[in-house]
């Protein structure tokens, strides 16, 4: 009988033990899982847009329509200042810290990457690459793997006026002036505060308003090129800066939503 | 031959326990024989044996202990008959002359867990009885709260661990064996030796702790920092190397290195002000562990006497030496790590009489972390027969060292790097950090006739701060030449400060107007003036040019403070204590970048600003303490602290703002009758609010503001000293600390992101400690004690919440010891981290490149500093 009723405390015993266990071990989860922080990293889904149409009317009147264009983008990094700079955004709010090309004639979404954002945070303003960045620790502009050829934005199209024909390629890049800088910044958005759950971060470029500001007549007047070839928009010609200028003052539009 | 009593009497009263004790060798004969060689032997045969007799010693006393809440007016003496075994251990304890249960108890407690080397005839152990009288004299209660070297308790005057025993220390000559029987047994021979006890400090709140020496060197402990890892609610480490200061976290605070948690030796402060590394920056390099003798952790801010920095609380180091004579030890161990320790106590003079010196040197676990430090400490206690105790105090300590600095957590989940690795970069590999610091104090504390006491201490302090450290990788820009950036962020921070101060006080005698009330009043300044140049510099390495000059200051700062504490004795039950404390502070600060023109700017003005700002901070200070029970006494306590401005950071005639700290609390503590010191419960409930806090900037390396914060909470503290060579602690601290508004808004984040009860970084909501340790002697060789002694120290951090939604990984930490000790040699070995976890002794979030990934991010990752993995140390000491 005394065996049994040590064997009967042995067993409360251990059930006392395990619950004793179980018991300090929820308490311990709990006391830790008390650490709200007010913030929390959720997920951002990056996607790129590109235009519905593929045809504009230059500023000079000029029938352009696009056969390509690939246009690279990232990092963006989007900041709570009111314009997103290196120095007035040395922490991100959200971000997507890779380089991705989406393809501008194409309104589909295309998935572009991953990106995080701190909830609680509000965003409004953002800085960005078109796919070159300058990083501090490098001595000049670096393209990343997603830049198309090696540049931001290479558009292939034709102009046409009349019974005047371009067929032109551009190979732009766009890139921050000071080192460590992004190309484009302090871009403001509405300012939107990240919520707990996962976003979607848009990106819409619209190459067409690029395309448009460029001097066709200027172009034409131009030594054609060879037979069958495109005529290059070069580097450092009026065409040429007339387009990364547009991609500086009309850049992507950036929507951020849940 | 007079008895010991009578020479008790003829001593100085103390505000502490007066307590003399005489050892009378009553037999020296086997233990079988005691009775009868006591009562029977002839006095010539006596005289004859007494030539070749050696009483016992004392190899490890324990004070004893006022009762608490005890009020007699008059001198109360306990006289116990103590039998020592042939292996040294108190065989039985009779109480000769009784003084009251609670006296008899507390006498009876603090022999029973005495150390003593036995008797011996010639080399053969014998068994003895001795006779320990104890004088408890009425403590004055509340005077020298603020115990250290200078304070009057802790003074072991002779004969500790030496037989005989060698003069007292009112310096009087060893009495001679034979000398000084008692009146009714001549036949004694008696050798009289004088001890001054001393008596913890009357509690302000039920956190308001002392702690001992044997629970203190219970575990291992690499140096005086790990010491405060047995206070409640604490954890310290040391993340940034040899040569930089701990840092801290106290009862919810992450007080950093020291921002929020007063340090002190005695009157002489450890924080520094404004320095440029941390506000209150605290390096406790200059304390070598063996010279603690105890501490005093005051949790919360309910004492008048707490000054700068107490936020959190205060924590003092008593330091003194109670195992007199010549002490030398080599550690050496993993890591290339070397210590010598030299400590010199010598016999026959006060514990507060001690000289130390060490050197460490060490290659460091994993990478960049070698470093060698030195130190020494000397202290000398004159005692004048008019009361009068003087305490010279000088101290110095020097250490360089390298740092590996913080991982970013996500490339060592990568494989990038590794845990106890460096970054292999020549920023990364460039850290390193330099310290010195040397300070002279001294102090002077008389005793009137009645528990009235005055005190003045002086000290000066010099020290030179230099650190190289690159939290961030490559993220900074030049501002003297924007052109320049991505060279290292290796911020170069230095720190000058020379400064002198001093506490003057004086306390009333009691007024007693009737049996049931008594008052006493204390008033005291304090001040301290420092002279402080700090620089602020951007490096690049390998070279160490400097591309960026950050701060260039020279900072005059001064403190004066004023405060005055009354005591109010309502019976036997009730004691109030309180008043309050002003301190004037005042800042003059020569910004030499201040106005900084930026090279695209037109220049206008010439670069510079200097300013001068004042303010004031008061608040009152009080506790209650009402005892409704002989062994439990119950707390309630409200006070104001603050921690001084960064002067930097003020405005041309700003009101020198300071970060007010509202501190309340309640709690109790039982001491059962039943065992009296054998067992104390202490429990607290708490809550602090600051109207500022602050919180690290790796970008900046220092410490900015983060708003209003309020941490509320609960902490147990067990004491158990079950047997006289076996003591445990262990306390469990759980805090809930919040933000209480929003951070301050910046043009980089303008609505900082809050939610209600949004955690404070850093700080961990659970602490829990455990200290056990072992000390006995098991038996004898060749006629000599053999002692084992073992200890362990557990440390459990719950999960730090870190900026941005992070959680720092659960610390476990164990560290363990033994040792074996015999005649003048012990051996033993310190395992530091036991279970050889991989613990971050600090973590961070913030963002950080270090070119290992293509295109870096912008969000704020977790950053870490290794701590020490698994390390063991074996250790010679040899004592004399």
């Amino acid at each position: 009988m005394d065996r049994d009723h040590h064997a009967s405390q042995d067993v409360r015993r251990g059930r006392w033990h395990r619950g004793g266990r179980r018991l300090a071990l929820a308490l311990a989860l709990a006391l830790a899982a008390c650490g709200d922080t007010g913030q929390a990293r959720v997920a951002l889904e990056v996607v790129g847009r590109g235009a519905s149409l593929s045809t504009i009317t230059s500023l000079d009147g000029w029938e352009v329509t696009l056969s390509e264009a690939e246009v690279a983008v990232g990092p963006i990094y989007l900041c709570a200042s009111a314009a997103a700079s290196a120095d007035l955004c040395p922490s991100s709010v959200a971000e997507f810290a890779d380089a991705a090309v989406i393809d501008a004639l194409d309104p589909g979404a295309q998935a572009l990457g991953e990106g995080e954002a701190l909830s609680g945070e509000t965003v409004r303003s953002l800085m960005l690459d078109y796919g070159i960045p300058w990083l501090t620790t490098q001595s000049r502009p670096q393209p990343t793997p997603a830049a198309p050829g090696g540049h931001s934005a290479r558009l292939v199209g034709r102009a046409v006026q009349g019974d005047q024909a371009i067929d032109f390629i551009a190979e732009v890049d766009v890139v921050a002036v000071i080192r460590g800088t992004a190309a484009l910044e302090g871009i403001a958005i509405s300012a939107t505060t990240i919520s707990e759950g996962d976003h979607t971060l848009e990106v819409v470029v619209d190459p067409l308003r690029w395309i448009q500001i460029v001097d066709y007549d200027a172009l034409a007047a131009m030594p054609p090129p060879p037979p069958g070839e495109p005529l290059v928009i070069a580097e450092g010609s009026t065409a040429y800066n007339a387009l990364a200028l547009a991609m500086t003052g009309a850049p992507p539009q950036i929507i951020l939503h849940e | 031959m007079s008895r010991p009593r009578t020479r008790a009497r003829s001593l100085p009263r103390s505000w502490s326990v007066g307590l003399v004790w005489a050892l009378s060798v009553i037999a020296g004969a086997p233990s079988s024989a005691l009775a009868s060689a006591s009562a029977s032997a002839p006095a010539a045969d006596a005289s004859e044996e007494a030539e070749a007799i050696t009483p016992p010693a004392v190899i490890r006393k324990v004070d004893a202990v006022y009762p608490a809440g005890a009020v007699i007016e008059a001198d109360v003496i306990v006289e116990l008959l103590v039998t020592v075994g042939e292996d040294g251990r108190v065989r039985a304890i009779e109480v000769d002359r009784s003084g009251g249960a609670d006296f008899d108890a507390a006498a009876i407690a603090a022999v029973g867990a005495w150390e003593l080397a036995p008797a011996r005839r010639g080399d053969t152990p014998i068994a003895a009885k001795i006779r320990v009288p104890f004088t408890f004299t009425p403590p004055a209660v509340a005077a020298g709260e603020d115990a250290g070297a200078g304070e009057g308790g802790g003074d072991v005057a002779a004969g500790e661990g030496a037989a005989p025993p060698a003069s007292d220390a009112e310096g009087s000559t060893p009495p001679e064996p034979g000398a000084g029987a008692e009146a009714e047994d001549e036949d004694e021979a008696v050798l009289e030796v004088e001890v001054r006890g001393r008596r913890p400090q009357p509690p302000r709140s039920a956190s308001d702790l002392q702690i001992d020496g044997e629970v203190l060197r219970a575990a291992p402990r690499r140096d005086a920092g790990d010491l405060m890892s047995s206070a409640p609610g604490v954890y310290i480490s040391r993340p940034e190397g040899e040569a930089v200061a701990h840092e801290i976290i106290l009862r919810g605070f992450d007080a950093a290195h020291g921002q929020d948690i007063e340090l002190t030796v005695g009157a002489l402060p450890l924080n520094q002000i404004s320095h440029i590394h941390g506000q209150g920056y605290a390096d406790l390099g200059i304390v070598i562990p063996e010279v603690v003798r105890s501490m005093r952790v005051r949790e919360g801010v309910y004492d008048p006497r707490q000054g700068d920095f107490a936020v959190a609380g205060s924590v003092d180091f008593d330091l003194g030496v109670t195992q007199r004579g010549l002490t030398l030890r080599s550690a050496g161990g993993s890591f290339a790590t070397f210590r010598q320790l030299v400590l010199w106590a010598p016999k026959g003079q006060d514990e507060g009489t001690f000289a130390a010196a060490t050197v460490r040197r060490t290659s460091g676990f994993g990478v960049g972390r070698g470093g060698i430090s030195g130190a020494a400490i000397g202290q000398l206690v004159l005692r004048a027969r008019d009361r009068t105790r003087v305490t010279l105090h000088a101290a110095a300590y020097g250490a360089r060292a390298g740092l590996a600095g913080v991982l970013r957590r996500d490339d060592v989940d990568a494989g990038i790097v590794g845990f106890y690795d460096a970054y292999d970069d020549p920023s990364a590999r460039s850290q390193s950090a330099s310290a010195t610091r040397g300070q002279v104090m001294v102090d002077v504390d008389r005793r009137g006739e009645a528990d009235d006491r005055s005190r003045l201490a002086i000290w000066t302090a010099y020290s030179d701060f230099r650190s190289r450290e690159n939290f961030t990788g490559y993220l900074q820009r030049s501002m003297v030449m924007p052109e320049w950036v991505g060279r290292g962020d290796l911020i170069e921070q230095s720190n000058a400060d020379i400064g002198a101060g001093f506490l003057a006080s004086h306390r009333t005698k009691s007024w007693r107007p009737a049996k049931w009330f008594a008052a006493a009043l204390e008033l005291g300044t304090q001040a301290r003036l420092h002279r402080i140049g700090q620089a602020q510099n951007l490096l690049q390495a390998p070279q160490n040019e400097t591309w960026d000059n950050r701060v260039d200051a020279t900072i005059r700062a001064s403190d004066i403070g004023v405060y005055g504490d009354l005591e109010l004795r309502l019976g036997r039950r009730v004691t109030l204590r309180g008043g309050g404390r002003a301190d004037v502070l005042h800042y003059d600060i020569d910004d030499r970048l201040g106005n900084f023109i930026a090279p695209y700017q037109v220049a206008s003005h010439i670069v510079g600003y200097r300013r001068a700002a004042l303010g004031v901070a008061g608040g009152p200070r009080a506790s209650l303490e009402f005892r409704p029970l002989e062994w439990l006494r119950t707390f309630a306590a409200y006070g104001q602290g603050y921690r001084s401005p960064q002067a930097r950071q003020l405005e041309e005639g700003e009101n020198a703002p300071f970060t007010k700290v509202h501190s309340v609390e309640g709690g109790l503590r039982i001491t059962p009758a039943w065992r009296r010191e054998a067992l104390t419960i202490s429990a607290a409930g708490f809550g602090t609010f600051l109207d500022n806090d602050l919180a690290f900037d790796p970008e900046e390396g220092r410490l900015e503001k983060i708003g209003p914060s309020q941490r509320s909470g609960l902490s147990a503290h067990v004491l158990l000293r079950p047997l006289p060579w076996l003591v445990a602690a262990a306390s469990v601290t759980y805090v809930r600390a919040v933000l209480s508004a929003p951070p301050p808004a910046t043009a980089e984040n303008p609505s900082p992101a809050f939610v209600a009860g949004q955690r404070l970084p850093y700080v961990p909501p659970v602490v829990v400690r455990g200290d056990v340790g072992v000390d006995r002697q098991v038996t004898t060789l060749a006629g000599q004690p053999l002692a084992l002694r073992a200890g362990a120290g557990y440390s459990y951090l719950a999960p730090r919440p870190l900026p941005y939604g992070a959680f720092a990984a659960p610390v476990h930490q164990l560290d363990l010891s033994a040792g074996v000790a015999w005649s003048y040699v012990e051996l033993g070995v310190d395992v530091h981290n036991a279970l050889n976890r991989k613990i971050a002794a600090t973590e961070y979030a913030f963002v950080s490149d270090w070119g290992t990934r293509p295109i870096p991010s912008r969000l704020p990752a977790r950053h870490f500093a290794a701590a020490p993995p698994l390390a063991a140390m074996g250790t010679l000491t040899l004592h004399f």
